[in-house]
């Protein structure tokens, strides 16, 4: 599938070009039922995830575009990994019956899958752009390590320091979100 | 915002109650560019936890695109043709129903006069091949200053005597009190949580050595692919072993396992 460039797969699958589909599914579905398989779940939840994940991507190149920077194996098989940790987090809300936001119909998921995704490029995107201390930092911070760890770490002098320099990758990385052209999309704000 | 920094924080993590969260939730209510930054923070704390929070799901031009795309005919066309190429798949993977038993029968057949025949040549199941190439040789020896009763003397012992739940928590109570810990205990952890199962929490541990400085993080690699064998992922095993250097740990075994698969 690596053969072909992203382009002449997204424009392939556009025309409904059978051949490229069956393409895909031969090489790529394998790797992403042996990884729902290894996640809690079933054939049936894998070939769902699949199809969701390649008509999201037909979807978004048919109206705003999509931009592909990965390969298209490693680009799909993303989005399936999103897709299906949302899917293990709102079965787990399910079974511990907390107050589940059920989306109406499959329309609003398949938008909500979307916007999830771009979020989630963005915050890639804009995540690389930190400096490697800061990078280093904010994964401490979203591991929630104890700022007395971190201090060792980053040899800082005290936990002040660290929490002082948390924050100021926290908020360069708040501004390079909030300043990127496509944050007004995926936000209500 | 910068004076709100904390308050933000802790109001995000739950920590505030009482008077301190009512008087923020009055700040935040009359203050709309405070109000902005919390949601972006919390945005951010839900994507770094790859959380989806479908309540914020905005209702802009873009979502109103999305909408009106989905309901098209051109929509239900991508949707068809994917079905299409979806079903050819499976047919292809899983013959009919009817062939299908008939297909059964005959492997039945054939295999119980070649039972033997198999027995002979058969590959190795990659469960065996697990067994077969995990060593305990392998595992670095954490040798260290003897220091009483501690956590790591604790789960190293715990861990010879294959009690690995009892040795999985002290290395973790070991790791919590020690930021600067040797990152080879991953190599421990990463097979004691295997050992019980607990695929992705291993291959996690695993990564953690690959991420490290450690001069012995290539044996992460060899560990996550004997993880994948155990589960039958041989095509992971595959890709992890390819990852691995001449000049890393292994690698000739590496070789030897990667023409078995």
């Amino acid at each position: 599938m690596n053969k072909l460039n992203n382009h002449t797969i997204v424009d392939s699958l556009l025309k409904g070009d059978q051949e490229v589909m069956q393409l895909l599914y031969e090489s790529l579905f394998p790797k992403v039922l042996s990884y729902v398989r290894n996640n809690q779940g079933s054939k049936e939840d894998a070939e769902e995830i699949f199809h969701d994940a390649l008509y999201q991507i037909m979807i978004r190149a048919s109206t705003k575009g999509v931009q592909i920077n990965s390969t298209f194996d490693g680009y799909v098989y993303t989005v399936c990994r999103n897709l299906w940790l949302a899917e293990i987090k709102s079965r787990q809300r399910k079974v511990r019956n907390e107050g589940v936001f059920e989306l109406k119909d499959k329309d609003d998921e398949i938008v909500a899958a979307i916007i999830n995704q771009e979020r989630w490029e963005l915050m890639e995107e804009q995540f690389l752009n930190l400096s490697d201390t800061c990078r280093e930092l904010m994964k401490d911070y979203f591991k929630k390590v104890p700022y007395k760890e971190i201090v060792k770490k980053f040899s800082y002098s005290s936990e002040n320091v660290a929490f002082q320099k948390v924050f100021k990758c926290k908020k360069r990385l708040m501004d390079l979100v909030k300043s990127h052209p496509n944050y007004k999309n995926l936000t209500g704000l | 915002m910068e004076g709100y920094r904390e308050q933000i924080e802790a109001y995000l993590s739950g920590e505030l109650s009482g008077d301190a969260l009512a008087s923020f939730e009055a700040l935040l209510s009359g203050n709309e560019a405070l109000r902005e930054e919390v949601v972006l923070a919390r945005q951010i704390n839900l994507m770094a936890k790859n959380e989806f929070d479908r309540e914020q799901l905005p209702q802009n031009e873009y979502t109103q695109e999305l909408r009106t795309f989905l309901k098209s005919d051109r929509a239900q066309e991508l949707k068809n043709a994917l079905k299409n190429a979806e079903q050819s798949y499976q047919q292809q993977s899983n013959p009919p129903k009817s062939r299908r038993k008939f297909y059964i029968a005959a492997i039945l057949v054939l295999l119980l006069g070649a039972t033997f025949f198999f027995q002979m040549f058969k590959q190795p199941s990659s469960e065996k091949m697990y067994a077969n190439y995990f060593s305990l040789e392998d595992m670095p020896s954490l040798t260290q200053r003897d220091d009483g009763e501690s956590s790591l003397k604790l789960a190293l012992s715990a861990f010879k005597t294959k009690d690995y739940s009892a040795a999985n928590n002290n290395f973790k109570e070991y790791l919590s009190l020690n930021a600067n810990a040797d990152p080879r205990i991953y190599l421990y952890t990463g097979i004691s949580l295997l050992e019980m199962d607990q695929f992705e929490n291993a291959l996690l541990e695993f990564d953690k050595l690959i991420d490290s400085e450690s001069l012995d993080r290539s044996k992460g690699y060899w560990f996550k692919a004997l993880a994948y064998l155990k589960v039958g992922n041989n095509t992971k095993a595959k890709e992890v072993l390819s990852e691995l250097q001449s000049t890393d740990f292994n690698f000739n075994k590496a070789q030897q396992l990667l023409e078995d698969l």
